[in-house]
């Protein structure tokens, strides 16, 4: 009895020794954050793939099968609503592509050219899968993907940067993620400014009190080529201070994103010396 | 034979926790995680899981702000598996 209890008293503390050294060895990984922890984080990433690849096989066959399953009425009210804001979306969206245009041939004249190489990357994994904000998506280095890259989503709206890169897989973080800044010009007379991400999409902005800016004001990045942050989605301004916190949030929400565009940071390339080069 | 299926059930388990990682949310898969940390000892599956979550998912650029939410973790771990023992040896006498 006696025995049977020792050894299950020396049974005990092996296992917690063991535990002691597993605990050890991922305080060391995590905090050392190195190429170990960086090839792990790439082999996971193919030992997902398969994972990844079913759910959005079952996810396609479901959205099938709901469409099948509802109603001739429903399909049709559906096909005049979506009709309908198609056409509203069509007439705004020319327009935006002749300011878009006008708004290039201007700068060009102007010696200014902002020259983009995209890469289109499907979103694999994004919150609340991932405790982050960060998206992983389905290109790496092989589709050309390196770190440093912008993401953009559709609309121009500057979402993250390419933070890490495997064969087949890379992560943006967005720039929402706590901490990361974010150089931002906003309002109607475009106060520039600088936006610290406060997570879950969100970023927040500082600026004094009195500044004209209102809710669902779009917040643009200082750059040759449109680019936005997001739009305003509050304001709060303490009672008694002489600082406001402007919140701002992308009009859409990332996290439900399929797709984003890569680009490779921007050069700016006077069109004179491009000319002179060809 | 009891020994056996209990090692399949463990690993039947983790391996639905380590899909989880790549499908759930990360709160259900760590609250998951805790839940069977309960019910077996020292399940190190637990610590392996938040070693998976941050190679994966956390950003290169802010390692250390990130640090926190798997120090956290780890430190709940520690906690659970401390009271869980406590709890067997003092008051079920197991």
């Amino acid at each position: 009895m006696i025995t049977s209890f020792r050894h299950d008293e020396q049974k005990k503390k092996k296992r917690r020794k063991i535990l002691g050294v597993v605990l050890l060895i991922a305080l060391l990984l995590l905090s050392l954050r190195g190429p170990v922890a960086n090839t792990l984080g790439g082999l996971l990433a193919i030992v997902g793939r398969p994972f990844w690849f079913v759910r959005d096989g079952v996810i396609e066959k479901y959205d099938t099968m709901a469409t099948a399953l509802s109603g001739k009425a429903a399909l049709e009210a559906e096909n005049v609503r979506l009709r309908a804001t198609l056409d509203e979306v069509a007439i705004e969206a020319y327009s935006r592509e002749t300011l878009r245009k006008e708004n290039t041939e201007l700068k060009e004249m102007l010696g200014r050219k902002s020259e983009y190489e995209y890469r289109l990357a499907r979103i694999l994994s994004a919150p609340p899968v991932s405790p982050y904000d960060t998206l992983l998506l389905d290109a790496g280095e092989e589709q050309g993907v390196f770190v440093g890259m912008q993401a953009f989503s559709q609309g121009d709206f500057k979402v993250g940067e390419v933070t890490r890169v495997w064969g087949r897989t890379a992560l943006v973080s967005l720039y929402s993620t706590t901490n990361t800044q974010l150089a931002v010009a906003i309002g109607s007379s475009s106060i520039p400014s600088v936006a610290w991400g406060i997570g879950g999409g969100n970023l927040r902005v500082i600026l004094p009190r009195g500044v004209a800016v209102k809710v669902g004001d779009l917040v643009s990045i200082p750059a040759i080529a449109p680019e936005y942050a997001g739009t305003v989605d509050a304001i709060d301004r303490p009672e008694g201070s002489s600082l406001e916190a402007i919140y701002i949030r992308l009009p859409f929400d990332i996290y439900k994103e399929d797709w984003l565009y890569l680009a490779v940071p921007k050069t700016i390339t006077p069109v004179s010396a491009k000319k002179d080069n060809s | 034979m009891h020994m056996e299926q209990y090692k399949i059930k463990r690993i039947g388990l983790g391996i639905l926790l380590v899909a989880g990682v790549f499908l759930a949310p990360y709160w259900l898969v760590i609250f998951l995680g805790a839940v069977i940390a309960i019910f077996i000892p020292y399940y190190v599956e637990f610590i392996a899981l938040v070693v998976l979550e941050e190679v994966l998912y956390h950003s290169a650029g802010v390692a250390v702000t990130t640090m926190i939410y798997p120090l956290s973790l780890f430190a709940i771990f520690v906690i659970l598996e401390v009271s869980r023992s406590f709890v067997r040896e003092r008051f079920l006498r197991i």
